[in-house]
């Protein structure tokens, strides 16, 4: 292993996962040569050590949760926020009176940042697919706590490199969505990701239609949220 | 940080208060160089070669430059073998006095290579320790040993652990967007591998390790702001 820099971005990873004990042997051996040769890696091995024991204290004391989205602010924002926030309803109520309908949360997106807040953390992932067993709709059992839901679309066509486009839309006069299109890509292992937010899914039939070129593929899916679930573990 | 190819480095200049400070070695345990008059500035670190010619001409400056500058990798190293934070420490010392003993002898066959000897020292002292520990507690009881609790080592984790936390909380207070705090949490507590970190939040790899880079740096600068040594600190994030 060549002379690390510690600032090197590529070097810091090396760092991080020597830390965390995800190396094989010989990398082991060659990185503790490295770290020996440039003494501030170990200063980056350690501070991620420190990271990670200091969050896990945190956590053990319960002040993590609290600590995630505060954010501290001059005591001036908070008049330019009223401001900010008195400008905002004052447009709203005149764009309401012009258009009545608005759409809602987003209910699917490409990635958690686009949902809501609720949903920014992955909480449970489902495998679509289709399977010889497999009659009738893919069923999917959630649950309202706040959190996304990663459905992991697996199309039968081989990938022919450009964009999927990824449709979710009701097949239930009682659901009944506005259709949601998104354009991705798969991960390396050829799956589609596609993030739902429960908290503004109906339960009821759905449809997700995968077309890529000319290769159109549909899923059918059944959401449910079961009464009987706990909302809170 | 990285040195150029053609840097020399400048001579160190030790305050007088130093020069005639005596240092004593011992034959197991702490060697104890004056550490507290010294100021190590990287820029001015020798190359191994050159570190182990200085110490063969008995240049005590360089004895002690030998401890501080790779005290903290070679504990590093120890540590993750035996897994005891006091047992690392006393070989941490064991192995910088071996090598010590022999780049004075001028016995090291290629000094260029002084960090791969020193790597490799630490582990075989480790490994033998953990043998004979192995074989120590064939021979004794070893419930009753465990029984025993550890006061003071308890005291200095907790203290260590507090401090910690609360740099971390400083941390994640201040840390901007809120998205990088998902980050941190997400790789550090959970574990979670960094493709679907990325994919989830929308950010490429490169935003990622810059992520993690500031987490880092922070954490030391919050570190030295609070008077911690490093190697303090050290002592305690291993064992958890």
């Amino acid at each position: 292993m060549s002379r690390l820099e510690p600032d090197d971005e590529t070097t810091g990873w090396t760092a991080e996962r020597y830390a965390a004990g995800h190396m094989s042997e010989q990398e082991e051996r060659d990185f503790e040569v490295a770290m020996l040769e440039s003494p501030a890696l170990a200063d980056q091995v350690n501070a991620a050590q420190g990271l990670r024991a200091g969050l896990r204290e945190l956590q053990t004391r319960g002040a993590l949760s609290s600590l995630m989205g505060r954010t501290r602010f001059p005591v001036w924002h908070a008049a330019l926020a009223a401001a900010a926030v008195l400008l905002v309803i004052g447009a709203g109520v005149l764009f309401f009176g012009r258009h009545p309908q608005l759409p809602g949360p987003r209910v699917m997106a490409s990635s958690v940042a686009q949902l809501s807040d609720a949903a920014r953390v992955v909480t449970a992932s489902f495998i679509v697919a289709h399977t010889r067993s497999q009659t009738g709709p893919i069923s999917l059992t959630l649950t309202r706590h706040p959190g996304a839901i990663d459905l992991k679309i697996l199309p039968q066509a081989a990938d022919t490199g450009g964009d999927y486009q990824v449709t979710l839309a009701s097949t239930d006069p009682i659901t009944s969505i506005v259709p949601v299109e998104l354009h991705v890509r798969p991960d390396p292992a050829g799956f589609i990701h596609a993030y739902l937010d429960p908290t503004v899914l109906a339960a009821g039939d759905y449809r997700i239609t995968v077309i890529q070129g000319p290769h159109t593929e549909q899923f059918p899916i059944r959401v449910s949220f079961p009464q009987s679930l706990p909302t809170r573990p | 940080m990285g040195l150029p190819l053609d840097h020399k480095p400048r001579p160190i200049t030790w305050p007088a208060s130093t020069r005639s400070l005596p240092h004593r070695e011992v034959e197991r345990g702490s060697f104890l160089p004056p550490l507290q008059a010294l100021k190590l500035m990287t820029e001015t670190l020798m190359d191994p070669a050159e570190l182990a010619s200085r110490i063969h001409n008995g240049d005590k400056r360089a004895e002690a430059e030998l401890f501080s500058r790779y005290k903290n990798g070679v504990r590093q190293i120890i540590w993750r073998i035996t897994g005891n934070d006091s047992r690392a420490e006393e070989l941490t010392q064991e192995t910088l006095i071996v090598v010590l003993r022999r780049l004075r002898a001028g016995s090291l066959d290629d000094p260029t290579r002084l960090p791969a000897y020193l790597a490799q020292t630490a582990r075989n002292l480790a490994i033998a320790e953990n043998r004979k520990e192995r074989r120590r507690q064939t021979d004794t009881d070893s419930e009753a040993l465990e029984d025993i609790p550890d006061s003071a080592v308890s005291h200095d984790r907790a203290l260590h652990l507090n401090s910690a936390a609360n740099i971390v909380r400083h941390l994640l207070n201040e840390f901007r967007p809120e998205r990088d705090r998902h980050v941190l949490i997400r790789h550090y507590l959970h574990d979670e591998d960094k493709e679907s970190i990325c994919r989830e939040w929308g950010i490429n790899e490169s935003t990622f390790h810059v992520i993690l880079f500031r987490a880092r740096k922070r954490f030391l600068e919050l570190l030295t702001k609070r008077g911690i040594n490093r190697t303090d600190l050290f002592s305690f994030v291993l064992v958890l």
